[in-house]
């Protein structure tokens, strides 16, 4: 199934299909890649930003943001 | 011979930067920009060498103001020699930089740093191989306690340019391009570079690439949880790391005002009242009354005619004692102690968590979590706050920001008088002035037009802060408060001192009196120092408490006071980062003045105070 | 041995919880406490903000007893009692820097006895319980020679 990053639940791990956006050079720079494997570490309330975990790394994400990349969730 | 240091931000760069420079280092802006650079000097093996700290840049595709000083920097530099910083825990993301320069011809050496960061966290890196791919030196660092760094300046020495065809090849050779076509023609030079291989690489390509070495070279052991890791996470989700932020700001202000009191109200006033203040009284040219004495030393009190010198600094007023006591004496120390306290929790790597916990809110008002950074500092100086701001992104978050931060954010010095002078109001002074900067934030958010980009940003593993780069970086960030704002303050202190000798401060305080007492309530004396408060704020503080009003009347008139521009320095470094927008800035003061101050008056109506 | 360990900060979190609301509460009424040796701060900043910290170190503690020397529960145990260390320290730095200078307007500093006399009692509450908390580094020295368990995560060995 294929869902938003900030859909996912905490802890949830999805595997990256898309990434839309003009900021996507940026994502990528960071480690986010198609094919990487994204886990959600923490979510921040009132809409606020998502934290992750790829290949290793922690990342904090804006919202906006991960509206943009989609991932498949098994 | 040159070095440039390239390399993603936060990789270690600046560390292996002091690490190989002695203390003679330039921080400066890369001409006709306002990203700033690094030099310094080292000796190897007898060789003199310059060292440059390149800016930060994830690639050399020109993306953005550091990206593009980079990219001006190699053309600089043709002939330097590279020494490309790569995080050995994000082995990939550096990989990706290299290929780019090893694309370009540039002779460089890999620094694979936080090598015992990685050993931590289980990842090992084949350095061996990894030379042998790229072709070129790999060498294991961890900058902190300068392992490596040796080698790495030995290998830099000897290295020549290599090319991206070579380094196909090797992979090639070694079996590892799986799809690549090659049919055995006459293209190949023993074992050095294929003919058919591209000498320029499209992103996704050098994306490729870089999977390739990286699933040959790195090894992930299992990931273990440790206590560190642990505490990194709590940090960060809301439930836990709110209440340890909350901790933190605590410590913070707590932290602050003990030193600040220790060195200013400790040592430091007894300084200047005691001995600097009758010293210059007793020996400064023209003697009590004269024009340069009154401007420079000490305005004194005249009752019935009667001239009498003044017993502390803070009263006195002239540019020498009040100017000099408050600039040295009180927000010198301030901006010390928080140049400290914010480079310890920069080091360690907190400051990407209180960011991310205060962008939900930050965001409201179109600002990126780390605009925490410019509004701490402003509470001890506004000028290297402003200043600040230009870690934000976009014009629209610099301007609001700037703004903001000048509006609503007391200094040191205003902090400190308010204390003084008014202790039991100061917290209401200063909560009132904290929503300002949320609602008037939010308002300018609205209405300017442009999006705020949304955060995105590494959240690094907790580290022990190193006192050696603490010390360097706090040195270098007050040497250069010292000689940003203090000149300007001075020079602002120095022109109300001219004004209010000629009167013509007491003629324009005449004309407007209407308003101050018609809209915003205040009693008419207080026209003059409200007015001379817009190059000098926390002196009028002081005037302001002399005269005879009611206890609103006073909140009324120092919140007026605080929402002035800040002091003639604050003025001056919003010219230069705004430029043009400072203008803007000027008309919302004159907005929030009047709407804001005027909404307190009005409150004190409703409820029968006033 | 892990059950006296529970019992014990079972035991801390409780008293600085409770240390914690007195002090947020008198502050918050203006009245002052005092069962000495200790005292609780009125000042707005100390006694609230202050308090509210120490409220926080204790909820952290007491979280972190269940499951005892398991690594997530352990950071809470330790990030609790971090926050009591800067409740503590923070309140003895206001202490030293106040007793360095002298009051007299001629002289600079306070002379020796009477800035050893500033340290005598009575402290805040934080700092009373300040040597309370410090047992956690034992723990953590125990749980570092801990296996990791098949799930990747550290617990505390029956000792």
């Amino acid at each position: 199934m294929i869902k938003d990053l900030y859909e996912l639940d905490l802890g949830q791990t999805g595997v990256i299909t898309s990434i839309d956006g003009g900021r996507r050079h940026h994502l990528t720079d960071l480690g986010l890649r198609v094919g990487k494997r994204v886990t959600v570490l923490t979510r921040q309330p009132f809409r606020g930003p998502v934290v992750i975990q790829v290949d290793q790394v922690t990342l904090s994400l804006g919202k906006g943001l991960a509206h943009k990349i989609k991932v498949e969730v098994a | 011979m040159k070095v440039l240091l390239l390399g993603h931000p936060n990789v270690g760069k600046s560390v292996i930067f002091n690490r190989l420079t002695g203390a003679d280092v330039i921080s400066s802006n890369y001409p006709g920009t306002t990203v700033d650079y690094k030099k310094g000097l080292m000796r190897h093996r007898g060789k003199d060498i310059e060292v440059i700290d390149v800016p930060g840049t994830f690639s050399l595709e020109p993306r953005d103001k550091a990206e593009t000083v980079a990219l001006d920097m190699l053309r600089d530099h043709p002939q330097a020699r590279i020494i490309c910083v790569i995080d050995a825990t994000k082995l990939e993301r550096g990989l990706y930089l290299a290929l780019d320069l090893i694309e370009k011809g540039h002779a460089i050496v890999v620094a694979l740093n936080m090598w015992d960061v990685a050993r931590d966290k289980n990842i090992s890196v084949d350095t061996v191989k990894l030379a042998s791919l790229l072709g070129v030196p790999v060498i294991p660092t961890v900058a902190v306690s300068a392992e490596g760094l040796s080698t790495l300046m030995d290998r830099l020495l000897a290295v020549e340019p290599t090319g991206i065809a070579e380094v196909y090849m090797r992979l090639k050779l070694a079996g590892l391009m799986t799809g690549q076509t090659c049919n055995g023609c006459s293209g190949c030079i023993a074992g050095q570079s294929c003919a058919l291989a591209p000498s320029v690489l499209s992103s996704e390509e050098r994306w490729a690439l870089v999977e390739e070495i990286a699933r040959r070279t790195v090894i992930i052991g299992h990931y273990r949880h440790t206590l560190k890791d642990a505490i990194g996470d709590y940090t960060v989700k809301p439930l836990t790391g709110t209440p340890f932020a909350i901790a933190i700001l605590y410590a913070f202000w707590s932290i602050f005002s003990t030193f600040s009191g220790l060195i200013t109200d400790g040592f430091l006033v007894k300084a200047f009242d005691r001995h600097w203040l009758p010293w210059l009284q007793r020996w400064f040219p023209g003697g009590p009354g004269t024009w340069i004495y009154s401007v420079m030393v000490d305005l004194g009190h005249t009752t019935d005619g009667v001239w009498t010198a003044s017993k502390t600094c803070l009263e006195s007023f002239g540019v020498l004692t009040s100017g000099l006591y408050l600039e040295i004496g009180v927000v010198l120390p301030a901006v010390f102690i928080f140049y400290v306290m914010l480079a310890l929790l920069e080091d360690v790597g907190y400051l990407p968590r209180l960011a991310v916990l205060m962008d939900t809110f930050l965001h409201k008002i179109g600002l990126h979590g780390y605009a925490i950074v410019p509004t701490i500092l402003s509470l001890g100086c506004n000028v290297p706050g402003v200043e600040a701001t230009r870690i934000l992104e976009t014009k629209k978050q610099r301007f609001v920001m700037m703004t903001i931060l000048a509006i609503f954010i007391p200094c040191g010095a205003q902090i400190a008088i308010m204390h003084d002078v008014i202790p039991q109001y100061t917290g209401f002074v200063m909560a009132y002035l904290f929503l300002g900067y949320f609602v008037f934030g939010f308002f300018l958010n609205r209405i300017i037009p442009g999006t705020t980009p949304d955060i995105i940003m590494d959240v690094p593993v907790y580290q022990r802060p190193i006192l050696r780069d603490v010390r360097r970086k706090v040195a270098m960030r007050t040497k250069s408060f010292l000689k940003d704002a203090i000149p300007f303050v001075t020079l602002g202190i120095l022109i109300v001192n001219i004004l209010y000798a000629q009167g013509a401060i007491d003629n324009l305080a005449r004309a407007s009196a209407p308003v101050f007492e018609g809209w915003f309530g205040v009693p008419r004396q207080t026209a003059g120092p409200l007015l001379a408060a817009f190059l000098r704020k926390d002196l009028a503080i002081a005037q302001l408490s002399a005269i005879p009003m009611s206890k609103y009347q006073l909140i009324t008139a120092i919140v007026l006071v605080s929402i002035y521009f800040p002091c003639i320095g604050t003025f001056f470094m919003m010219l230069k980062e705004g430029g043009k927008a400072f203008f803007g800035s000027l008309a919302v003061l004159i907005s929030v003045a009047f709407t804001w101050v005027g909404l307190l008056h009005l409150v004190w109506i409703v409820l029968g105070v006033q | 041995m892990v059950r006296l360990w529970q019992g014990y900060f079972a035991l801390l979190g409780a008293a600085v919880l409770f240390c914690g609301l007195l002090e947020f509460l008198s502050a918050a009424a203006g009245h002052q406490l005092a069962f000495p040796p200790a005292v609780f701060s009125t000042g707005a900043f100390r006694g609230l903000w202050g308090g509210l910290v120490t409220i926080f170190s204790g909820i952290f503690l007491l979280k972190g007893i269940r499951d005892f020397g398991e690594v997530h529960q352990l950071a809470k145990l330790l990030m609790g009692c971090i926050l009591l260390w800067i409740v503590a320290a923070t309140d003895i730095l206001a202490l030293i820097a106040a007793a360095i200078p002298n009051a007299q307007p001629e002289l600079w500093f306070n002379s020796l006895s009477a800035f050893l006399q500033s340290f005598a009692p009575p402290y805040t509450p934080a700092v009373i319980l300040l040597p309370f908390s410090l047992p956690v580094m034992l723990c953590l020295h125990i749980s570092g020679g801990a296996k990791p368990t098949a799930d990747g995560s550290h617990t505390l060995e029956n000792r």
